[in-house]
């Protein structure tokens, strides 16, 4: 079973600071991990491989820092990492991502299998795997809580609603999400081989593909909440009648 | 996860791609496996010594927290000193009773030592069982005459045959539950007398209480209820005619002195990372109270009593996480690299440095997060305490007192002929 894996350097969301005066996030120097729900693609992927044997391979575009992600993909015990970087990429929009992503597959070929995380950790568009599907015209099943695969693909897709059981033949496109499984940690040993491991560059003049963006970014400023300071006065026994208005108020905003 | 704390950006202690991405695993670990259950661990161990957290020692040993600079070869991670004192520290983060990190710390250390001057043959009998964690392998120098006075050590191993034949008692011996309780067993880096009086009559052995799970003849245990650390025991041992293979004999007869001194020095630096790691949690739980906890209106880091006394012990934790990181740099100089403009003495002020200032730092901040708390950290609630009392150990003695740090201080600086 040839699997491929789509893998996201993301910033780490729980460590960005945000600009006081204009809300935007912090990103320059801001700790990098691997996109969570992308970690359980490629832990399912190695799984996978445990059961019925096979190659994971790992798709990774992104700006230069983000090949400390290969780094992290081999320790976890990955065969074999592909990865594009270029400064250019610092905005690359869910298309652009896609086709990309899309290409480098093409580029790399036989393939099983294709494993993506549903949504990355920082854009969190949960548009890129539907998009790699459309550009290799192969079946998509979203949202995968578990895999099981012989001559098809079984797989349960959370989509909100219910748990839905979906079988597609491959190759296909999968995209997990947070419940699959809890990803293996690394140990020191596999981090120090995985740092002698060699791995392929590609360049983004390797390929035909359009740049430009389909998406329009207006702002990705923190929305501001302003606080309600709604104070009762309830200072002295006298006054306990006014904590009525506490529940009240907690009863018109639903939180109670 | 966020943290209150933001870990010091320094362009003096800095770490390779490799050692960010395994602090970060290290740190996920303990956060899926050791923050929830550190305080349990605590308070179980604390009803009963014994109620040792073999579960949890295992998972550690599987995730390759225990011989990490001990080679591939014998089980161990094949990694530098300087990861294992990354990861003694963030153990000690997630569970600042530091019970944990010195288990980690002492099977980390000691093994190193082991592999340093021990047999090919004793090491592949022992680490590979210490790295999965099914034994634990420590020290054992302390007698109860005292620990300070290793020259002075009173515990005989007469030569007969094969066989050493050891008689005398140890005490304060880390360990001595889990070498009872882990799958495998273990023991310890020992120290005994097989000679003239003095340091030059001292060997080292790799003394097995218990192997392949069966105990060994003339081993008397006894464990003792120690205040703080509960999870890892403490114990002493009599020796009575214990009958030990030659081959467990660690390096040349006559020089377990200087063996275990280089033990020592290297231990000491994780123990040092471990109260450096438990002072980080106390600074954060100390950030956090400041900035929800008012008295008079204000915040109370609004007193400058308080703010002043917090950027103090601010300074010496920032302090003394760069003399634990020099001392663990220069022993990877020293013995993985073999630098040869160093020697095995060069660690000796750097380590009594990073020795003697992390686990008082520690201590002395955990005394006043608690005074800030307030009468909260008087309970057992509030969980503050269960960080004074752990590296208060080391503050008392453990792994060499402070007045010794400051005795090879003082000796290596001004000169052995004018301090005595």
């Amino acid at each position: 079973m040839d699997i491929i894996v789509c893998v996201k350097q993301s910033y780490d969301v729980q460590q960005i600071k945000f600009d006081p005066k204009t809300g935007e996030p912090m990103l320059a120097g801001a700790p990098r991990k691997m996109s969570d729900m992308d970690r359980r693609a490629l832990e399912e992927a190695l799984r996978i491989r445990e059961k019925v044997g096979g190659v994971v391979k790992t798709v990774s575009i992104g700006t230069p820092d983000s090949r400390d992600v290969v780094k992290e993909i081999y320790a976890m015990g990955a065969d074999e990492a592909y990865i594009l970087t270029d400064l250019k990429l610092e905005k690359a929009d869910p298309d652009v991502t896609a086709r990309l992503l899309s290409e480098m597959i093409k580029k790399i070929g036989n393939y099983d299998l294709i494993l993506s995380g549903a949504a990355s950790t920082d854009g969190y568009s949960w548009q890129v795997p539907a998009k790699v599907a459309a550009h290799l015209n192969l079946p998509f099943l979203p949202n995968a809580i578990s895999i099981n695969v012989n001559d098809a693909v079984m797989v349960d897709c959370d989509l909100g609603d219910a748990i839905y059981d979906y079988k597609a033949p491959l190759p296909c496109m999968v995209s997990v999400s947070l419940e699959i499984n809890e990803p293996r940690i690394p140990t020191l040993s596999a981090i120090l081989k995985a740092s002698r491991k060699p791995f392929t560059e590609f360049h983004i003049k390797d390929f035909e593909v359009d740049l430009s963006p389909e998406l329009e970014v207006i702002s990705t400023a923190m929305p501001k909440v302003a606080r309600k300071n709604f104070i009762v006065d309830a200072s002295d026994a006298s006054k306990l009648d006014e904590v009525r208005k506490i529940v009240d108020e907690l009863r018109k905003e639903n939180v109670i | 996860m966020e943290r209150v704390l933001e870990y010091p950006k320094d362009p003096i202690v800095t770490f390779s791609k490799e050692e960010e991405l395994w602090r970060n695993m290290v740190r996920e670990f303990c956060q899926k496996y050791i923050e929830p259950k550190w305080i349990e661990v605590d308070i179980e161990a604390e009803k009963d010594p014994m109620n040792i957290p073999v579960d949890l020692i295992k998972k550690m040993g599987q995730q390759g927290l225990f011989c990490i600079p001990c080679s591939e070869e014998y089980g161990g991670q094949g990694g530098t000193y300087t990861m294992a004192t990354i990861a003694t520290e963030e153990i000690a983060y997630a569970d600042p009773s530091v019970a944990l990190a010195v288990y980690a710390l002492l099977n980390n250390g000691w093994p190193y030592a082991l592999e340093l001057f021990g047999s090919d043959e004793i090491c592949q009998e022992i680490l590979p069982e210490v790295a999965k964690g099914d034994a634990f392998f420590g020290i054992a120098s302390t007698e109860p005459q005292g620990g300070s006075d290793v020259a002075g050590i009173r515990t005989t191993a007469t030569k007969k045959g094969d066989v050493y034949v050891f008689n005398g008692e140890k005490a304060y011996i880390s360990g001595v539950g889990e070498v009872q309780k882990l799958a495998w067993g273990g023991g310890w880096f020992l120290i005994a007398r097989t000679g003239e009086a003095g340091h030059k009559g001292l060997s080292a052995f790799a003394l097995l209480a218990r192997k392949n799970g069966e105990l060994n003849d003339g081993w008397n245990p006894t464990l003792y209820e120690d205040i703080g650390r509960h999870g890892l025991t403490t114990g002493g041992f009599i020796l009575d005619n214990f009958e030990l293979e030659s081959k467990y004999l660690i390096g040349e007869e006559g020089k377990g002195f200087y063996h275990v001194m280089e033990g020592f020095n290297l231990a000491r630096i994780v123990v040092a990372a471990a109260t450096v790691g438990a002072a980080r949690w106390l600074l954060e739980k100390a950030v956090e109270w400041f900035r929800n906890r008012k008295l008079f209106g204000r915040n109370i880091s609004s007193f400058q009593g308080v703010s002043f006394k917090f950027a103090e012990l601010y300074a010496r934790w920032e302090a003394a996480r760069y003399f634990v990181y020099r001392a663990s740099r220069l022993a990877d100089k020293i013995y993985m690299e073999k630098d040869p403009s160093l020697s095995p003495k060069d660690l000796n002020v750097p380590v009594a440095l990073a020795k003697n200032y992390g686990p008082e730092t520690c201590v002395d901040l955990a005394e006043e997060v608690m005074k800030w708390y307030g009468a909260y950290a008087y309970t057992k609630e509030a969980p503050i305490f269960r960080a004074w009392l752990g590296p208060f150990s080391y503050v008392i003695g453990a792994e060499g007192a402070q007045n010794i740090m400051k005795v090879i201080i003082a000796r290596d600086i001004i000169g052995k002929e004018f301090i005595r």
